[in-house]
């Protein structure tokens, strides 16, 4: 009766611990905004050390999400990885959709946005190539993009990015295969409704059994602390071109046309035989929103002396955010480039 | 004897609010015809048609809406209650094998495993599939014309 009393009392000091997550903010590494496209932001960051001849890096995060996933934990994050090894680092932020953006398609991303934002790195650069690292959907995009414009592209870096998204083991594909996509290609789908699909995926153990684990640790202050950062990062999903998103739901997850080289961006084909430059593939072994098989697909389709791959045992989030990763994502990362 | 009436939606009551802007309407349309420069306005008239119709429509929708959020609950009550069948088996097995539920916080992490692992094995089959990507659908139609 004693340790129910406790539990109890646990889950209501746990349940008052979450609501500070609303007074928190995100903080940044030392950067500064250098250009802007429409809602998108280019910020620069800055490195330890200045180095000359450095291929600026450029990370493209996915627009379902925000990119301050990647910085969450100062101490152990990809981008302070990458300063302290006295990387360019870039950051595009696709920013919080607006109205005018609902028609928004894939190529306009792309063409209108990801394009610009490359050219001004490398005017500020006078490098002919950057580095482009796409994560999760960004990695979809960063990959079209570099199809297109190989030229300036010296290194292109994919983390958890599907490749063939009819892999066995894709839940998303089993959720959305009779999702009606027209319905929405004319409006701005809301964040939240991205967030609880992204829930339902793992409905207990997102809903409940975490929160469970929360209370186990509410005295020690940084788990605590990183915890509520997540979650706040988890339900800061901003809303969704629904154009975009249709085109992504139906070309990519239904009809799985990357692979096929069907994919038409801005009327012209992403055909991934094409590939001529070093492309380093990670993957999260134990990821449930893109499988390892999804992106390790990529193997299959690229010429082989192109490809190289390196995993690690965390989930999609997990590879940000966990101790088993840590620093390692970043190391192997800068191992890559300089190589 | 029960009724085959759906409980869950008080018809009686959206019909007499629905009823009561029509009459309301009408007496207006009435009164007005009977006074000086009154009469029927055929365009006006026509735009509270479209009106009714547009209202009985929605009507409709969140009755298809309603529908199939209900057909989704369904499927997850059924979920619940294998849920609830593992869990009992997995009670009684932990006593026998001498290491019984102690307390609430046991019972709470045996029902949440159990959930996870039920849930897991639904979302893989077409059934839950397709009662998902129906209830998506509808959920997204009615909010879009919302």
């Amino acid at each position: 009766m004693q340790n129910d009393i406790l539990f109890l009392e646990q889950l209501n000091k746990g349940w008052c611990t979450l609501q500070q997550m609303k007074q928190l903010e995100y903080h940044y590494h030392p950067r500064q905004c250098v250009f802007e496209c429409g809602n998108v932001k280019l910020y620069r960051y800055s490195a330890h050390k200045k180095s000359k001849n450095n291929v600026p890096l450029l990370l493209v995060y996915a627009t379902i999400n925000r990119p301050e996933i990647l910085e969450l934990q100062q101490s152990q994050s990809l981008i302070g990885g990458l300063l302290e090894k006295n990387i360019d680092v870039y950051l595009l932020d696709w920013g919080y959709r607006n109205n005018n953006e609902k028609q928004f398609s894939l190529s306009d991303y792309i063409i209108q946005h990801l394009h610009p934002c490359i050219n001004y790195i490398q005017k500020k650069s006078t490098q002919e190539k950057i580095n482009l690292l796409g994560v999760c959907q960004g990695g979809v995009i960063s990959l079209c993009y570099t199809n297109l414009f190989q030229e300036n592209i010296n290194r292109l870096i994919l983390i958890s990015t599907p490749i063939d998204f009819h892999t066995k083991n894709n839940k998303i594909t089993k959720l959305v295969h009779q999702l009606n996509t027209n319905l929405f290609q004319n409006i701005n789908v809301p964040g939240h409704f991205i967030t609880y699909f992204f829930i339902s995926l793992r409905l207990f153990e997102l809903s409940f059994k975490k929160y469970l684990n929360f209370i186990d640790h509410l005295d020690d202050q940084e788990k605590t602390l990183q915890f509520l950062q997540v979650e706040k990062w988890l339900h800061d999903a901003p809303d969704q071109s629904g154009l975009a998103l249709s085109e992504f739901i139906r070309d990519f997850y239904q009809e799985n046309k990357l692979i096929k080289n069907e994919i038409m961006i801005a009327g012209q084909s992403i055909d991934l035989k094409s590939f001529r430059l070093p492309i380093l593939n990670i993957v999260a072994t134990d990821d449930e929103i893109v499988p390892a098989s999804a992106s390790r697909a990529l193997k299959k389709y690229i010429d082989k002396q192109y490809y190289h791959e390196r995993s690690f045992p965390s989930g999609h989030i997990g590879i940000y955010i966990s101790n088993k990763v840590g620093s390692r994502l970043s190391k192997s990362i800068v191992r890559w480039l300089n190589c | 004897m029960h009724s085959s009436f759906d409980q869950t939606n008080n018809w009686y009551t959206l019909w007499m609010q629905q009823s009561k802007v029509f009459f309301e309407t009408a007496d207006q349309y009435f009164k007005n015809s009977f006074e000086k420069d009154g009469g029927f306005d055929p365009k006006q008239h026509l735009e509270q048609i479209h009106a009714w119709l547009e209202t009985l429509k929605r009507q409709w929708e969140i009755h298809c809406y309603a529908e199939k959020q209900k057909m989704y609950w369904d499927t997850i009550l059924k979920l619940y209650n294998e849920t609830s069948e593992l869990m009992i088996n997995e009670w009684i097995r932990r006593s026998k094998d001498e290491n019984p539920i102690q307390s609430t916080r046991d019972l709470y992490e045996l029902w949440l495993a159990c959930c996870t692992e039920t849930y897991q094995k639904a979302m893989n089959s077409k059934d839950f599939q397709s009662v998902f990507g129906d209830w998506m659908n509808a959920a997204i139609n009615f909010w879009v014309k919302a």
